[in-house]
């Protein structure tokens, strides 16, 4: 089934409220329940009348959504880029730090933490960029790659590497349905593969050493890099047939070269970093390393994981979670307070809500009345799923800690008000056209 | 060239429901992983970080006549437990406010604040009782537990303390943490586990007066500090270690002084540790027993000089006479006969340069320059005491004990036994007490009569007020070494450390005494005038208390 342009648009209007994607709205609903249920039994209280004061916006932004036409985002793009460019630039200079990072601005009575609208924002000037410019090269791929690089780095500085994280991972996969192949995509991220095969496993060879920045720095080659650096090889014989052009002989031996300097040159790239980043670093990689700090909230969650067993303690009941061992259980480890109150049953059907919702966010977005509609639907997708994995993948202990919160079950104003808008964006995709060839 | 078609919609469908497919089911196996297979192991782990959480009370200390040192007290935080005060009703209040003794407009303030907030610290089990009683029910009580130092300053450097955690900081405290945590059988009358007692070697009267005796010293003679060491040559028990300056337990937040120099810091044994260059020299066959040396009052070693501590014509002087003359001329002789080597590994052997691991922490390995770095002069000083060797307390306590002890060297310790909270006995020392032959006992035997003879010959001569002890023959040697200069080469002119080691009853020694005063400015400074009236007060007390036990 192929996405065209003269698929039918509905007109809709208030009376049509019933005819909502319910597959899509149910879950999410659900889940936004669910959210409550988990806040009101965490040990320090006081979050469900707030968050609950939250949902207004949350559904009014949502409502605005639903009856703005999809091809006025597409007409606004730009605007919406921009903007959002100049409101990160704002909170880097004017905002308010928390946590030893400034994320959030003032605006009379509340906070408004720009990154997490940035994420919609992105979204949108991505999918507007791509309708015009399916990626067809690695031309394509540098230009609209230009997009998402200056917020990326802007939130670098804050510091989030979450929310970064975020972004490239929104990139990737808007890249790859407007056209971009795996190869692309491999080509794309591999130096910084490179950076991180070359770092891992026991070494190969060692190529001498120097003095750099006051510190000995040697070369060294691991029998994981090389192995990387061979499938690599073997991936791009593979898909481009270096047979049939020098020329693909000539970008072959440029990419691994590339790839071979990054891993030659990452001791260099380290020592020249200070002292307490590369300490940041080796931090965020091993989470063990700092047992009072990060790694004191991994072995919480795993524990109040594991003590859940089959059905939980019950609502309310979690040992842990009373106790107040849990760690941000009202934000990052709210997945762990499920895990515990409600068991392997109740993480099972957290698992299924949300697999469900990203299952028909896919639906939506290959059934979209057209190629922008698709791109958003599948950038909202990107956006989602990167966060329920991440943030369910770090309360298990499958990821490193990042402060990625969970969509519609972590406490916070601007994130709820963000989750909730972008399922609406994807209610209006769908309410414009679904009914007729789907229900 | 690297264009390709573009793949189907259908095609990137699947690899992104897939790629969802794959993390849901990583994250599914996990979270089976850990809520089905690893549950109960993870359950027994939260648990034992519960445990912890529970009070659990450290054991008491006891001297070796079960004085009690040390204990726990347990009392309780009064803590808020209502969030509308509003709802109570007046009575109540005001019941629970003669309770605690506060007043009503005190106590409601107090109740207004946020929800499990102290109210009130420190109250005994009866008033909770009391509040129990009443039933009141809008504040709940948590016990907590201070660790108390009934007799203050007494063997604080010994006892140590604990921390606002309740973990041991110094002395035994620290050394046997985890002994005084181990939770002992409970006794079912007494609410809470509490973790094994120890009993100490320590005799409390004689401590408090060797405590008294040297305080009492150090302000008369102005001296910067000191410490009176009283130990068994023959078992290693410590009997009592006075050490001052000292400090006061129950408040060691306050206090300056925590710090047991005794064991940290290191000396110059000075002429006390000519009986270590003789036994070196007799063990060796380096000199014989009747050996006779010139002593001209002064020796020329390189561009050193040598010199007695008084003047004196030139004379003949034999073993005896080098003690009882404290003769450094006659003992660098000595020192300059025997080859640095054979020095170095002889003192060695008497464990100086390395811990005497005595079961208190802290304890610093003296300082023993390698003999290869030795110069010709440094033969010659350590001979006297100086030059190459400095030593711990303890270390020359110990080591003049083997010689006292027919060349046995014991390891000195503290510990005497372990009860648990029934008061039933779990272990009674000595615990594996290290004993070795440092120094044949022949050897041993004829220094420890040279050191007979020395305190007879010079109490009988006057020359001597140390070694007095009525009713005991004393063995010992004084010693006065120049003190080190702590900012720069060299000795400090005029600053002395006096020391006295002693032990009775010569022939068969039960009581070995160390008394050493740094720094005095009285008395001539010499450690017969200023250590040995120390040594024979403290000494007729351990006589008392240890031989006769009364």
């Amino acid at each position: 089934m192929q996405i065209t342009q003269e698929r039918d648009v509905v007109i809709r209007r208030w009376s049509d409220i019933a005819h909502f994607d319910w597959y899509l709205l149910s879950p999410v609903l659900a889940l936004v329940f669910v959210g409550f249920i988990l806040l009101s039994s965490t040990s320090s209280g006081d979050f469900v009348p707030k968050q609950f004061i939250f949902l207004i916006p949350a559904f009014l932004c949502g409502l605005i959504v639903l009856f703005v036409r999809i091809s006025f985002w597409r007409d606004v793009a730009i605007w919406i880029y921009c903007i959002n460019l100049l409101f990160l630039l704002f909170v880097l200079v004017k905002g308010t730090s928390a946590m030893g990072a400034q994320r959030w601005i003032d605006i009379g009575p509340i906070n408004v933490q720009p990154s997490e609208i940035a994420k919609i924002a992105i979204i949108i000037s991505l999918a507007a960029w791509f309708t015009r410019h399916p990626i067809k090269n690695y031309l394509d791929i540098l230009i609209s790659g230009l997009i998402v690089i200056p917020p990326v780095l802007l939130i670098l500085k804050q510091p989030d590497l979450g929310t970064s994280l975020t972004f490239v991972a929104i990139y990737l996969t808007m890249a790859f349905w407007a056209g971009a192949n795996l190869t692309h995509l491999l080509v794309v991220i591999s130096p910084i593969l490179s950076l991180i095969f070359s770092a891992t496993g026991s070494m190969f060879c060692s190529l001498g050493s120097i003095q750099a920045h006051s510190q000995l720095v040697e070369f060294t080659v691991t029998h994981v890099f090389l192995f990387y650096l061979f499938i690599l090889l073997v991936w791009l014989i593979v898909h481009y047939k270096p047979w049939r052009s020098p020329w693909i002989v000539l970008f072959i031996s440029v990419v691994l070269l590339v790839n071979f300097a990054f891993g030659f040159l990452r001791p260099v790239l380290w020592s020249t970093l200070k002292p307490y980043q590369q300490q940041r670093i080796l931090i965020f990689l091993n989470p063990e390393s700092d047992p009072q700090g990060a790694g004191y909230h991994i072995v919480q969650s795993l524990l109040a994981i594991g003590n859940g067993g089959i059905l939980g303690y019950g609502w309310k009941e979690g040992r842990l979670t009373k106790g107040s061992y849990v760690p941000a259980q009202h934000t990052d480890f709210v997945f762990s307070v499920a895990g515990e109150e409600f068991g392997f049953i109740g993480t099972m059907i957290l698992v299924i809500l949300f697999g469900g919702l990203l299952c028909r966010i896919l639906y939506i977005a290959k059934n979209a009345e057209d190629k922008f509609a698709g791109l958003l639907a599948v950038g909202v997708f990107a956006f989602l799923a990167f966060h329920i994995f991440v943030n369910i993948g770090m309360t298990v202990g499958l990821m490193p800690i990042t402060g990625v919160p969970l969509p519609f079950l972590s406490y916070g104003g601007s994130a709820l008000v963000v989750d909730v808008s972008v399922i609406f964006l994807l209610l209006s995709i769908s309410w414009r056209v679904l009914p007729k060839k789907l229900f | 060239m690297f264009k390709k078609p573009l793949i189907p919609y259908n095609m990137r469908l699947i690899f992104l429901i897939s790629l969802i497919i794959t993390s849901f089911a990583l994250i599914w196996l996990q979270l089976y992983n850990l809520q089905i297979i690893q549950s109960p192991l993870l359950i027994s782990n939260s648990n034992k970080q519960k445990v912890k959480d529970t009070l659990i009370l450290r054991g008491d200390i006891r001297d070796r006549n079960s004085n009690l040192l040390v204990l726990d007290i347990v009392s309780y935080d009064i803590y808020n437990n209502i969030k509308d005060i509003n709802k109570l009703p007046k009575d109540k209040i005001s019941q629970l406010g003669t309770i605690l003794n506060l007043s009503e407009e005190v106590l409601e303030k107090k109740l207004k604040q946020k929800i499990n907030t102290r109210i009130a610290s420190k109250v005994d089990h009866l008033t909770v009782k009391k509040i129990k009683d009443f039933d009141i029910n809008f504040v709940y009580e948590r016990p907590t537990v201070t660790r108390q130092y009934p007799h203050k300053h007494l063997a604080a450097h010994l006892l140590g303390f604990v921390n606002n955690d309740h973990i041991g900081q110094h002395g035994v405290e620290y050394y046997y943490n985890d002994l005084l945590m181990r939770p002992t059988e409970k006794d079912p009358t007494e609410p809470f586990t509490k973790g094994a007692s120890i009993v100490l070697t320590i005799d409390s009267i004689l401590q408090e007066y060797a405590e008294e005796i040297l305080e009492e010293t150090i302000k008369k003679t102005k001296a910067e500090r000191g410490t009176v060491l009283t130990l068994s040559p023959k078992t290693g028990d410590i009997y009592a270690w006075a050490t001052y300056p000292t400090y006061d337990p129950n408040q060691f937040y306050k206090e300056k002084h925590t710090k047991n120099w005794a064991i940290t810091d290191v000396y110059e044994p000075g002429s006390t540790f000519k009986a270590i260059t003789i036994s070196t020299a007799l063990e060796n066959n380096i000199i014989d027993k009747n050996i006779i040396f010139y002593d001209d009052g002064m020796l020329k070693v390189g561009s050193r000089i040598i010199r007695n501590h008084e003047k004196t014509k030139p004379r003949q002087v034999d073993l005896a006479g080098l003690f009882q003359h404290s003769s450094n001329v006659a003992a660098a002789q000595i020192g300059l006969k025997i080859e640095p080597k054979l020095f170095y590994n002889s003192i060695y052997n008497f464990m100086f340069g390395q811990m005497t691991k005595v079961d208190l922490p802290g304890e610093s390995n003296g300082l023993l320059l390698d003999y290869k770095k030795w110069r010709e002069v440094d033969r010659a000083t350590t001979a006297i005491g100086q030059g190459a060797i400095s030593v711990t307390p303890i270390q020359l306590a110990s080591a003049i004990s083997a010689i006292a002890n027919h060349g046995i060297w014991t390891q000195p310790h503290v510990l005497k036994g372990i009860w648990d909270q029934k008061y039933m006995l779990l272990n009674e020392g000595p615990f594996e007490i290290k004993q070795m032959q440092v120094v044949s006992q022949e050897t041993a035997d004829y220094v420890a009569g040279l050191l007979k003879n020395n305190v007879e010959e010079n109490l009988k001569a006057m020359a001597y007020i140390a070694g007095d002890v009525p009713g005991y023959t004393v063995a010992g040697k004084t010693g006065t070494a120049q003190k080190i200069n702590p900012n720069g080469k060299g000795y400090m002119p005029g600053h002395t450390i006096a020391s006295f080691v002693g032990y009775f009853p010569a022939e068969d020694p039960e009581i070995l005494m160390l008394v050493v005063i740094d720094d005095p400015k009285t008395d001539g400074r010499w450690g017969n005038t200023i250590a040995g009236p120390v040594f024979n007060k403290v000494a007729k007390m351990a006589a008392k208390r240890i031989l006769e036990n009364t």
